[in-house]
């Protein structure tokens, strides 16, 4: 039995009583660390809660499933996962592995930043297109396709919403994953990226240091705005709704 | 003033002058006496006492290069020599004979325009008069031919004067015959050797002199006159009426041409820029008045005055304070200008277009480097000399405090010599030195010691192995870490003819490729199929990796890092972690993630390889070791020595040659084998066997041998003993 557990996104204080009761009747544990950040201690205030000792899973240990799925063939396997069950790949595939191997799979869904932090800014869910991840770049790595996945959504009067890339469990800081996509303007010059572009900046959504700031790309680089998690949104044309909206939602900077 | 510096003054009235200079080298197979040659020509020019020409190998003037008595660098002389009363200027290159250093020989040819082939006429063409005819020919440098050792003819093997000149046929056929094949299509009639129009010479180095048909006419001397002087032991009588330096010299300055008439040719080839520039006009006229235009071929490293840079200047004009470019490097000053006589140095204030000349101060040159005193001239083609070390050594600084010096040392070293290559571990602290041969790296370790003064250890000599594969693999499956990505590599062996245009520098290193459409022809020539050729991505060694796929989403912007993962994983094999040859590695169908996250480096390289790695395995894979050909002459009596002692090394005897009393082996022998060889033979044979070796390629290690020396290679890496297989590479 593998049950797929979405923590939310306030750690143990998001974990629903249906959750909980599941976790208390795992024989095993795992808590996955590679493809989001969680807040501070909650793998501390999961062994707590559950009485049990819960195994963080790192990237490594995501890339090799063997153990995990053998594991849940035998016995009654939790995997909490942060934000909602299924958001990224990696986790259908467990999921996709575990079935093939004839193990019961349940889902148990949460909140995730993907709806929490665009909904929170105002603007409308039904405007945005294809989510872009912002890579750390690399000598040999240089993904223009990033810039034309955004420049689509723009031309196609879609909001993008940017996921940054994660190294040492923290999100890249937004001002160096604005200044990429400033690289990338360069290459391509189709002048989408300038310093008066419109952006707004998520970090520490649903924690109590929540800022969710309306910027540019000037001031975002000027003022090194930093914080881990975060995420950034670039909108196309504002309605008047999605206007006032921002104005009273958002911390303006400009 | 003596004789040497009477010469310096008429040398510096000539530098001006293209028409009176000759730039030239002497080439030949090792021991067939190009020293010798070079050192009485500097005598008989009057740069030496004739007393001690050919006994003191003036131009090998490393206290290594006398005591072992061959040629190590290539060293440069100049010398003035007059003919029907003109004075012409003569720039010489002796360059190495021993195949250990055959990158200098490669090097030298790029500055001179024309080469006395050296060969002896007892033991005629070798591998190496092959060797050297052909890399002279692809520069463009016109030959001349000297057949040496006829006193041995007339002495040892007792031929009378019409065997004599049946000797000579026989070598002129036989160079004419590497002439044909090797000389550019616009001189292989023109530039053959004939006896009739003086571009053949033949003699006795040793003993001074030397004779062609125009000269025997003129000094009245027959074959019946040279036989008869040299069996009654009067070679003396012989050099005062035919003195060596005299015609050899002459042969060189009426049949090779001058730097202004050479470049007209030579340029086009050797320098791909826009040939209508001031810069490209100035060096077809070899003009003086022109921008700076200058190759390095050679880095010399004085304890005194640093790194002296050796070159060709084909245009402009050098002076000391010149700021001239250098390639990659910026621009620095010229601080000191000199010219070569044998080992003393001649400073001067300035040099001109059509001279070799050694300059100081130029920062960050390196052999092959272009300089100029434009900013952004075109560099001159790379001088493509395809020497893979074959033997390697760990080496350590004994004292720790020396640690930071000893890599400033390895650094020089490799930047004085090329084919030294040297790979540093800051961490270990144990660095990997790897040269052509036993003997090249122990020159290397005694100039570390005795000129850098630096303490070292350094472990046994280790052989360099090379991998390849047996049939075709794959398309193989290697899948990224998070299993989101998919590659689908073939694998299979290059055919010959492709491999071999990589190594005679006809297709380029790397990915990136400035005329691809031309390589791409190359390529097909060379026999690959239309559709693989025009799939080229990338060169690394003797490898190609091609893109077979068509209108695979985000794998433009995935494919530097293939690329990366194919040049890691052929520099170390899946089998040994020994560098691959002469794959052909094909991209045949790859699956990419959506999101560009999800296919970074992390992610890439690994599929990458894995795909690869798996496809090698499917291929069977294959472990190549260097061999060398030997040849070994001995008295008769000696061959049975001989004969176990190579065979005790895996040698296999392919030819033997019967000289007069003497009888030359011809054998093939593993690298690994011919470690310690010189010691052994010597003993065996109580020191009277001469021999000479090249690299002559890799060839398969015996199949009963391979698991074992794989194991081996993979513990001192520190690696489990069996290699991984197919299985775990799908695993993964």
């Amino acid at each position: 039995m593998l049950n797929i557990i979405g923590l939310g996104l306030r750690g143990v204080k998001s974990l629903t009583l249906e959750e909980f009761d599941v976790l208390k009747n795992s024989d095993i544990i795992y808590f996955e660390t590679y493809t989001s950040v969680s807040p501070e201690n909650t793998l501390n205030y999961l062994n707590i809660i559950t009485g049990k000792k819960v195994i963080g899973a790192d990237r490594n240990f995501m890339e090799n499933t063997n153990g995990i799925i053998e594991n849940s063939s035998k016995k009654n396997v939790s995997l909490i996962v942060t934000g909602d069950a299924l958001s990224a790949t990696t986790h259908n595939e467990i999921r996709e592995e575990a079935l093939k191997n004839s193990i019961d799979v349940k889902i148990y869904e949460n909140a995730s930043i993907i709806t929490a932090f665009v909904s929170k800014t105002g603007l409308f869910n039904y405007k945005f297109g294809q989510i872009v991840s912002i890579p750390y770049i690399h000598e040999n790595f240089f993904p223009l396709s990033v810039y034309d996945k955004i420049y689509n959504n723009y031309e196609n009067k879609m909001h993008t919403l940017l996921l940054l890339d994660l190294k040492d469990n923290k999100t890249m800081d937004p001002y160096y994953g604005i200044q990429i996509l400033s690289y990338m303007e360069n290459k391509k010059n189709k002048n989408l990226i300038n310093d008066n572009t419109k952006i707004i900046i998520g970090t520490k959504i649903a924690s109590t240091d929540e800022q969710i700031i309306y910027t540019d790309v000037g001031t975002a680089i000027k003022n090194k705005i930093s914080g881990s998690p975060a995420s950034i949104i670039l909108p196309s044309e504002l309605n008047d709704k999605e206007k006032e909206f921002i104005n009273l939602f958002c911390k303006i900077m400009l | 003033m003596g004789r040497k510096e009477d010469n310096v003054a008429k040398a510096m009235k000539l530098v001006e002058h293209p028409e009176l200079i000759r730039n030239i080298d002497i080439a030949a197979h090792i021991d067939h006496g190009k020293t010798t040659l070079s050192d009485n020509l500097i005598a008989g020019a009057g740069m030496m006492s004739e007393e001690l020409a050919g006994k003191q190998l003036l131009l090998d003037y490393d206290e290594q290069e006398q005591a072992r008595g061959i040629t190590i660098n290539a060293a440069n002389a100049s010398m003035v020599h007059e003919v029907e009363g003109k004075e012409y200027l003569i720039n010489l290159i002796d360059t190495p004979g021993h195949v250990d250093f055959g990158g200098d020989v490669t090097r030298a040819m790029r500055a001179v325009d024309g080469t006395v082939i050296v060969v002896d006429s007892v033991e005629g063409v070798m591998p190496q008069t092959e060797t050297v005819v052909r890399q002279a020919l692809r520069e463009k440098v016109k030959p001349v031919l000297f057949i040496n050792k006829v006193d041995r003819l007339i002495n040892e093997l007792k031929l009378n004067g019409e065997e004599m000149q049946k000797r000579f046929v026989k070598v002129i056929s036989d160079v004419n015959r590497l002439i044909v094949k090797y000389a550019p299509e616009e001189f292989r009639k023109s530039w053959l050797v004939n006896v009739q129009n003086g571009t053949v010479a033949f003699g006795s180095a040793y003993n001074n002199w030397a004779l062609s048909v125009p000269a025997m006419n003129i000094f009245k001397v027959t074959f019946r006159d040279i036989t008869d002087l040299v069996s009654s032991g009067k070679q003396k009588e012989l050099a005062k009426k035919a003195p060596l330096h005299k015609v050899v010299l002459d042969m060189v300055i009426k049949n090779l041409p001058n730097p202004a008439v050479a470049q007209e040719y030579r340029i086009p080839q050797i320098w791909h820029g826009d040939l209508n520039s001031e810069i490209g006009k100035a060096m077809l006229k070899c003009d003086d008045n022109g921008p700076v235009s200058m190759m390095i071929t050679k880095i010399l490293i004085d304890p005194h005055a640093g790194e002296i840079a050796v070159g060709r200047l084909f245009s402009g004009m050098i002076r000391k304070g010149t700021e001239l470019y250098v390639t990659g490097a910026g621009k620095s000053k010229v601080q000191l200008l000199s010219m070569m006589v044998g080992p003393d140095r001649i400073s001067i204030d300035d040099i001109a277009a059509g001279n070799i000349a050694a300059v100081v101060g130029l920062k960050g040159a390196i052999a092959g480097s272009t300089i100029s005193s434009l900013p952004d001239m075109e560099d001159f083609e790379p001088m493509s000399h395809y020497s893979e070390p074959v033997v390697t050594l760990a080496i350590e600084a004994k004292h720790t405090s020396d640690l930071p010096k000893l890599i400033d040392v390895l650094r020089s070293v490799s930047k004085a010599d090329p084919s030294i290559q040297v790979d540093i571990n800051q961490e270990t602290g144990e660095h990997l030195i790897s040269g052509m041969g036993e003997l090249h790296l122990e020159i290397t370790l005694y100039r570390i010691k005795n000129d850098y003064h630096v303490d070292v250890i350094t472990s046994a000599p280790l052989v360099v192995y090379r991998e390849t594969v047996d049939k075709t693999g794959g398309p193989f499956e290697g899948k990224s870490p998070n299993k989101h990505n998919r590659f689908y590599f073939k694998v299979e062996r290059l055919p010959e003819g492709v491999v071999q245009a990589i190594l005679d520098g006809k297709v380029p290193d790397g990915s990136k490729i400035k005329d691809k459409k031309a390589v791409m022809a190359t390529l097909e020539e060379a026999g690959l199929s239309h559709d693989e050729a025009r799939g080229l991505v990338s060169i690394h060694g003797t490898n190609i990796m091609l893109d077979m796929t068509k209108g695979i989403q985000y794998l433009d912007e995935t494919m530097e890092l293939l690329i990366e993962s194919f040049n890691e994983s052929l520099d170390k094999g899946p089998l040994a972690n020994e560098r691959v040859y002469g794959l052909k590695v094909s991209l045949m169908d790859a699956k990419l993630h959506e999101d560009s996250i999800h296919r970074g480096p992390a992610q890439v390289i690994p599929a990458g390889r894995n795909s690869i790695y798996g496809a090698m395995c499917q291929a069977g894979r294959v472990l190549l070791e260097p061999m060398q050909k030997v040849y070994i002459s001995v008295p008769q009596e000696l061959m049975g020595p001989v004969t176990s002692e190579l065979q005790q090394r895996r040698g296999v005897v392919e030819d033997m040659q019967q000289n007069g009393e003497e009888i030359t082996v011809i054998a093939t022998v593993p690298v690994s084998g011919m470690i310690g060889f010189a010691s052994a033979i010597r003993s065996a044979t109580g020191g009277k066997a001469i021999w000479s070796s090249e690299n002559s390629g890799y060839q398969r290690v015996p199949y009963e041998l391979q698991a074992g020396i794989v194991a081996k290679i993979r513990e001192r890496k520190g690696l489990k003993p069996e290699p991984y297989d197919e299985a775990y590479y799908s695993s993964l």
